[in-house]
């Protein structure tokens, strides 16, 4: 009797043991399984579904949705604004981003203070940036319109955000100047990492500034440059707030990225079905930029 | 020709300081202006008087500071919430051998890149069954959700770092798993658990999509999305404005500048060893 009883409770503490791992991910598991992975399958039910907001039916249309979405005029308008939003902004805080460091890196007594005034960007939340701009770029008291007509650079007040040929471009240099000090984190950390002897050796044998940052500096950073290029173009692609604060998308479409008009099909037109195809269409798209990273990254995990 | 360099050199440093400062400065100087000054042509590079009428209007007859606390409330329950469980799973992952890690381990990866547009409308919709719209308990839940991936991939990191001969040490003194886990991997993992929760606070603080979508009460509202409906008003008012972006960025400003090491550190640990 005492046996039997001893072994199941033994059985019962190894059943125990081997449950403490799944003990401590479970809180983890719950929650993103409720809110990320759930609601991603959901999202994928109401694309196949006509879903909007002002009829009570919802009826299974198959990829009706997809169909209406990607022939949509729009959709070409958008897809073009986003490329542009992305790669020339990523393009822009990652030269702005190597300019900064590479002069950081030089300096000695101003390093710290040049670090954090540069820092402070990044640091400054999305909605005040974007209404700090908005302020600034007022076409008719802006300081910026005012400061360029006293230095004569212009004769007119020019419409920064108002205009369908200037509100994207105003956009990006923007979003450059919000999101370069990243750049400038990541590549400062990795020119501080360079062991100062290969610095020393090419500038023994001759080497110039230029010679230095071409063959010893740069090809040092590229790793870091792959990694940070990657997560930087997920975070521009995805980036809402500064548009959306200060444009909404407009004018006539012309700073519309995938994320703000998808967001406008779901809460402005209320068509969720519309809305979650253009979700999911943006979902393949960086699963495809990501791919290579997401390689690497599943191929350190193996090893 | 040395002198020449320390000129040039002054000449980018006052560059770099008038892009990033200036903007800031214009921020705080308008917000300081009395009203009519704001809109005075040509516009005070330095104000002719201080005033505080924007801050005091803003705190005695707008909803900014039920906003502040809102935001408050919100981003502290939400850091602590995600550092307790993505603390407990980032432990698992580095200190147990399970069946099904490799597996959560490439959801977490892929759950990083997933973008927000495709939660947006199907959360929405739950909450809204749930009839939880309009609480803060949808907020702190969604914000969890999305952050957690980020904060488990960056402890996991961190606690791979801390050496097991400490457990063992521990375990031969009596201490059970989770003691370990409280008494001596979270103290030693501190600087992670610090990096991590400033990059959840400074997330959440700003955070607008989400919280403009779920919350549409106008006392329930967060700071950005409350200072957000502000601007679409029909006429803004710069000088209230401007002063609710002062009180917005103080906060974070001021973590910044306490941790800004730390934050740093956390951020680029990656990087080097890349």
């Amino acid at each position: 009797m005492m046996m039997i009883q001893k072994a199941s409770l033994r059985r019962r503490k190894s059943i125990f043991r081997t449950s403490i791992p799944y003990l401590y991910v479970l809180p983890s598991i719950i929650v993103m399984g409720c809110l990320l992975a759930y609601p991603m399958f959901y999202n994928l039910y109401v694309s196949l579904h006509r879903w909007q907001l002002a009829r009570p039916d919802k009826p299974f249309i198959g990829f009706d949705n997809f169909k209406a979405v990607l022939t949509d005029e729009i959709f070409m308008k958008v897809m073009t604004t986003t490329v542009i939003w992305t790669v020339a902004g990523v393009l822009l805080q990652m030269l702005l981003g190597l300019f900064a460091s590479l002069y950081v890196d030089e300096r000695r007594r101003s390093k710290g203070v040049l670090r954090s005034l540069l820092l402070l960007p990044w640091v400054l939340p999305g909605v005040v940036t974007a209404l700090m701009w908005s302020w600034m770029l007022q076409s008719d008291m802006g300081i910026l319109n005012y400061i360029l007509q006293s230095l004569h650079i212009t004769d007119h007040p020019i419409s920064w955000l108002g205009s369908t040929t200037h509100a994207m471009w105003t956009l990006v240099f923007v979003n450059t100047w919000k999101a370069f000090p990243f750049w400038f984190l990541m590549l400062l950390a990795g020119l501080q990492d360079i062991p100062n002897d290969q610095v020393e050796a090419a500038r023994i044998d001759g080497a110039r500034w230029l010679g230095i940052v071409r063959y010893v500096k740069i090809p040092h950073l590229t790793p870091i440059i792959g990694a940070t290029g990657v997560i930087t173009t997920i975070w521009t692609l995805n980036y809402f707030d500064l548009i959306w604060v200060t444009t909404k998308g407009g004018p006539m479409d012309t700073t519309s990225t995938l994320p703000i008009y998808t967001y406008r099909l779901a809460f402005e037109f209320f068509d969720f079905g519309k809305s979650s195809a253009m979700a999911i269409v943006s979902l393949v798209l960086i699963g495809i930029i990501c791919s290579p990273y997401l390689r690497a990254m599943l191929k350190s995990i193996k090893e | 020709m040395k002198s020449l360099k320390t000129a040039g050199n002054l000449l980018v440093f006052a560059v770099i300081a008038i892009v990033i400062l200036f903007p800031l400065y214009w921020l705080l100087v308008t917000s300081l202006k009395p009203s009519d000054e704001i809109f005075a042509d040509p516009p005070t590079l330095f104000p002719k008087t201080f005033s505080l009428e924007h801050y005091r209007n803003v705190f005695r007859t707008s909803e900014i500071p039920t906003y502040f606390y809102n935001s408050v409330l919100i981003t502290a329950v939400t850091v602590i919430a995600v550092l307790a469980i993505a603390s407990l799973a980032a432990y698992s992952m580095t200190r147990y051998k399970f069946k099904g890690k490799l597996a959560y381990f490439v959801v977490i990866l892929f759950a990083q890149v997933m973008p927000i547009t495709t939660l947006i409308v199907p959360l929405y919709v739950m909450w809204g069954k749930l009839d939880m719209l309009n609480t803060f308990t949808s907020l702190i839940m969604t914000y969890c959700a999305v952050l957690l991936p980020m904060a488990i991939w960056l402890l996991t990191g961190y606690f791979k770092g801390i050496p097991k001969d400490i457990d063992e040490a521990a375990t031969i003194d009596g201490c059970s798993s989770f003691g370990i886990l409280i008494r001596m991997v979270l103290p030693l993992a501190r600087s992670g658990l610090v990096a991590v929760g400033l990059t959840v606070c400074i997330t959440v603080w700003q955070e607008i999509m989400v919280s403009m979508t779920f919350v549409n009460t106008d006392s329930m509202r967060t700071l950005p999305a409350g200072i957000n409906s502000f601007i679409t008003k029909s006429g803004i008012q710069w000088g209230p404005l401007n002063a609710s972006g002062i009180v917005t960025t103080l906060p974070v400003l001021l973590i910044f500048i306490i941790f800004q090491r730390a934050l740093v550190k956390g951020l680029t640990a990656g990087a080097t060893k890349g």
